[in-house]
C-alpha cells in the first residue's frame, strides 16, 4: 500500500509571550518528532490524554496549523509547500468530523444549506437541481431522510447532528477524514450507530481515517493501526492486535489497565502515579509517572525502536 | 419489591418514592413514578442516556427543580427518614452542602475562578459549622490532603486555573465532603476527564465511601464506571426506571432488552468484534411517547400487548425488579 499521508519527523511548538514585555517569547513544544505513514483505506487510531497533542496532530494534517519542523506529505507532496491553487485542491481531499455535533453546525442555516455550502465552494459547476439532488443523496448515505434538508440543526438529536456533520464532510468527496473525538460526546447506543456508519463509509468509499480518540475500546474496533501519544511523542505504535495484546510501553500498559471493562467489579485501587508536573524537560517524557523508571530515564530521551514488524516503542526498558 | 429493606433496622439514607417531575403545563413528564433507595456506604448508579431524566431526578432530590423552573414535582424524598418535601426553604438550605451534597460534570466551571480553592472550601465549612478562620483553614488543608492533593498547604492558595481538571474535581469533592454528608450525589463526575484521571477520581470516591460510610448516588451514562464501582444499578429509559438490581447479576444476566442492548453496544476492550452492536431506532421524544411500553418500538421481543400496556414491575432473580412483559432471562 502506498502512503497517502506521511508525517516525517514533524515538530510543533507554540510561542508563548514572556511575562515581561521586553522578554523574548518562549517556545512551548507540543509535538516532537512525529513520524508515521497512513495508507489509502487505512485507519490510524491516535490515542492520548488531554494535552498530549493529539488534536494538534490532526490539525496539522488539515493545514489548520503549520509544523515548526519536519514535513507532512500527502501523495508525496509537501502540503506546506503547496501553491494557493494546490492548497484549494488539497482541501477537497481531506475533511474533518468534529467532536461537538451541537456547535459544529450553523444554527441559522438549514441542514441542506450547510451541506450545499461545501458543494458551492468545491463543486461550483453544479446547477441548483443537481446540487439539491446531491444534498439529498448525501443525507440518505448517512441514514437520514432527504427531507431533513429543509430543517434546522436544533430539530435534531446529537446523533443525527453528527450524521449531518459526516454528510457535510462527505460532500466534497474527500479521501482522508480526520475524526477528532467524533463520538465522545454521544451516548453509548448512539455511538455504536455512528461508528458503524463510519466503518461502512470507509469500506464503501475507500476513505482513510486519522481517528483521534481517548476511548481505547472504540479505537480498537475502528483502527487498523494505533499510535499512542504521550506529551507530544509517539511512545508506541503497532498494528491494532499487537498493541492491544502485546503492549510494551509502560504508559500504554497503564492506559489499558485504566480502561473500564464490563466484567470487572470493584477494581482494586491500583497505585497510579499522578499526572506529570509541568512541561517536559529532558529524558523520557513518561519517566515522572513510570513505575519502572531507571536513573538514566530522566536524562536520556529514549529513541523509537522497531521491536517487531510494524511495532515501534520508545522506551529504554523494552 | 421494596419490602426487604422495610424489615431492615436503619432507614436508608435516601428514599425516593413515586417521584414525578412534569412541566407545569402538563405537556411533558420528565420523571415518571420513580422510586429508589440508597443505604449507608452504598453506591447506587442511576444509569441512562441523555434525556432519560437522570439529572432531573438528582435536581429534584436536591429540591432544585420546582415551580420557579416551570416544573411540578410530586412524590416523597426522605433523607435519613426525614421528608425533604415538607421542609422550609431555610431548613433545606442547611441540608444542602451539609447532609446532602453534589458534585458535577465540569469541575472547572463549578469553581469560582476569582477565589483560591482553599478559600472556597473554607467558605463551605464556615457556612455550616461555627469555625474560626484559622480552624477553617486547617480543616480545609486536611480535606485537600484527604482527597489526594499533594502539598495541600501550598495548594490551598491556588486558583482553579492553576489546577488540572482532575485536581479541580478533587477540590469539588473536598468541598462536597467538608461537612461529612450522609449522601453525595455525583452527576457524571468523570465524563470530562481523561481515562487515567477518571480512574483516580472513581478510586477516590470508592475510598471515601468505605472510609466515611457515605452513600453515593452516581448519575452516569458510563457502563464501565457502573460495572467497576457501583453496588446496585437502576437503569432509566424515557423517565422511568425500567430495571434495577445488583450490578454483578444484572450485568451478567440483564432482564430488560434495553439493558441487554446497552451492554451489547458498550465498546469493550476485551471483546474483539468488527462491528458495534447498535440498538435499532433512537430514544423517543418525551412529548410523543408511544403507548404501552416506551421501548417497544425498538424491541425485538415486543408483542401486541407490549404496545398497549405499560409493563408492571416484576421481581428479578437475585433482587431488584424489571418492567418488561418478556424478560430476557425468562426466554433464555
Amino acid at each position: 500500500m502506498s502512503a497517502l499521508l506521511r508525517y516525517d519527523r514533524v515538530t510543533k511548538a507554540y510561542a508563548r509571550p514572556s511575562l515581561m514585555p521586553w522578554g523574548r517569547p518562549r517556545s512551548t513544544p507540543i509535538l516532537h518528532g512525529i513520524s508515521f505513514a497512513l495508507a489509502r483505506g487505512e485507519t490510524l487510531g491516535i490515542v492520548g490524554e488531554s494535552g498530549s497533542g493529539k488534536s494538534t496532530l490532526g490539525r496539522l494534517a488539515l493545514r489548520l496549523s503549520t509544523p515548526t519542523g519536519g514535513r507532512i506529505l500527502y501523495d508525496g507532496q509537501d502540503i506546506n509547500a503547496l501553491t494557493p491553487a494546490g492548497l484549494r485542491a488539497y482541501r477537497t481531499k481531506m475533511q474533518m468530523i468534529f467532536q461537538d455535533p451541537h456547535n459544529s453546525l450553523d444554527p441559522s442555516l438549514t441542514v441542506g444549506m450547510s451541506i450545499a455550502e461545501a458543494l458551492d465552494i468545491h463543486r461550483s459547476e453544479l446547477g441548483a437541481t443537481e446540487r439539491s439532488e446531491r444534498v439529498g443523496a448525501l443525507l440518505s448515505q448517512v441514514g437520514l431522510s432527504p427531507t431533513c434538508a429543509t430543517r434546522r440543526p436544533h430539530e435534531f438529536s446529537g446523533g443525527q447532528k453528527q450524521r449531518i456533520g459526516i454528510a457535510r464532510a462527505l460532500a466534497v468527496e474527500p479521501e482522508l477524514i480526520v475524526a477528532d473525538e467524533a463520538v465522545s460526546a454521544l451516548d453509548v447506543s448512539v455511538q455504536a450507530h455512528i461508528l458503524n456508519l463510519m466503518r461502512d463509509l470507509r469500506d464503501a468509499l475507500g476513505l482513510s481515517y486519522l481517528f483521534i480518540a481517548h476511548d481505547l475500546a472504540v479505537v480498537r474496533r475502528m483502527s487498523h493501526r494505533v499510535a499512542v501519544l504521550y506529551r507530544g511523542r509517539i511512545v508506541e505504535m503497532a498494528d491494532r492486535d499487537d498493541l492491544f495484546t502485546r503492549a510494551q510501553h509502560p504508559y500504554t500498559r497503564m492506559l489499558l489497565a485504566a480502561a473500564p471493562r464490563r466484567g470487572t467489579h470493584h477494581a482494586p485501587a491500583t497505585e497510579m502515579p499522578l499526572a506529570a508536573p509541568g512541561p517536559g524537560g529532558q529524558g523520557c517524557p513518561f519517566h515522572a509517572r513510570c513505575t519502572l523508571r531507571q536513573p538514566h530515564c530522566a536524562e536520556v530521551d529514549p529513541p523509537s525502536r522497531t521491536i517487531a514488524p510494524g511495532h515501534e516503542v520508545a522506551c529504554h526498558l523494552v | 419489591m421494596e419490602l426487604a429493606h422495610a424489615l431492615s433496622p436503619a432507614p436508608p439514607v435516601l428514599e425516593v418514592s413515586h417521584l414525578t417531575v412534569a412541566t407545569t403545563d402538563g405537556g411533558v413528564t420528565i420523571v415518571d413514578d420513580l422510586s429508589l433507595h440508597v443505604r449507608q456506604g452504598e453506591m447506587l448508579a442511576l444509569l441512562g442516556e441523555s434525556g432519560c431524566g437522570k439529572s432531573m431526578t438528582s435536581l429534584a432530590i436536591m429540591r432544585l427543580a420546582g415551580a420557579a423552573e416551570g416544573l411540578h414535582v410530586s412524590g416523597t424524598i426522605r433523607l435519613s427518614g426525614e421528608d425533604l418535601g415538607t421542609m422550609s426553604e431555610r431548613a433545606m438550605r442547611r441540608v444542602r452542602g451539609r447532609r446532602l451534597s453534589m458534585i458535577f460534570q465540569n469541575p472547572m466551571s463549578a469553581l469560582n475562578p476569582l477565589r483560591t480553592v482553599g478559600a472556597q472550601i473554607a467558605e463551605t465549612l464556615r457556612a455550616h459549622v461555627p469555625l474560626s478562620r484559622a480552624e477553617a483553614r486547617a480543616r480545609s488543608v486536611a480535606l485537600l490532603d484527604e482527597v489526594g492533593i499533594t502539598d495541600p498547604a501550598r495548594r490551598y492558595d491556588a486558583y482553579p486555573h492553576e489546577l488540572s481538571g482532575g485536581m479541580c474535581q478533587r477540590v469539588m469533592i473536598a468541598m462536597a465532603i467538608a461537612c461529612d454528608p450522609a449522601l453525595l450525589i455525583a452527576d457524571e463526575p468523570t465524563t470530562a476527564l481523561d481515562v487515567t484521571i477518571q480512574k483516580q477520581i472513581m478510586d477516590l470516591l470508592h475510598t471515601l465511601r468505605t472510609r466515611r460510610g457515605m452513600a453515593i448516588l452516581m448519575i452516569t451514562h458510563d457502563l464501565g464506571v457502573v460495572a467497576s464501582y457501583a453496588d446496585r444499578v437502576a437503569v432509566m429509559y424515557a423517565g422511568r426506571i425500567i430495571e434495577s438490581g445488583d450490578v454483578e447479576t444484572m450485568f451478567a444476566r440483564p432482564d430488560h432488552p434495553y439493558t441487554g442492548g446497552l451492554l451489547a453496544s458498550m465498546p469493550d476492550l476485551d471483546i474483539d468484534a468488527e462491528r458495534f452492536y447498535a440498538i435499532p431506532g433512537s430514544v423517543p421524544d418525551l412529548r410523543e411517547l408511544p403507548s404501552g411500553c416506551t421501548f417497544a418500538p425498538r424491541c425485538a421481543h415486543a408483542t401486541d400487548s407490549c404496545r398497549i400496556h405499560y409493563p408492571s414491575p416484576s421481581e428479578r432473580a437475585g433482587g431488584g425488579f424489571v418492567r418488561c412483559w418478556h424478560p430476557l432471562q425468562a426466554n433464555a
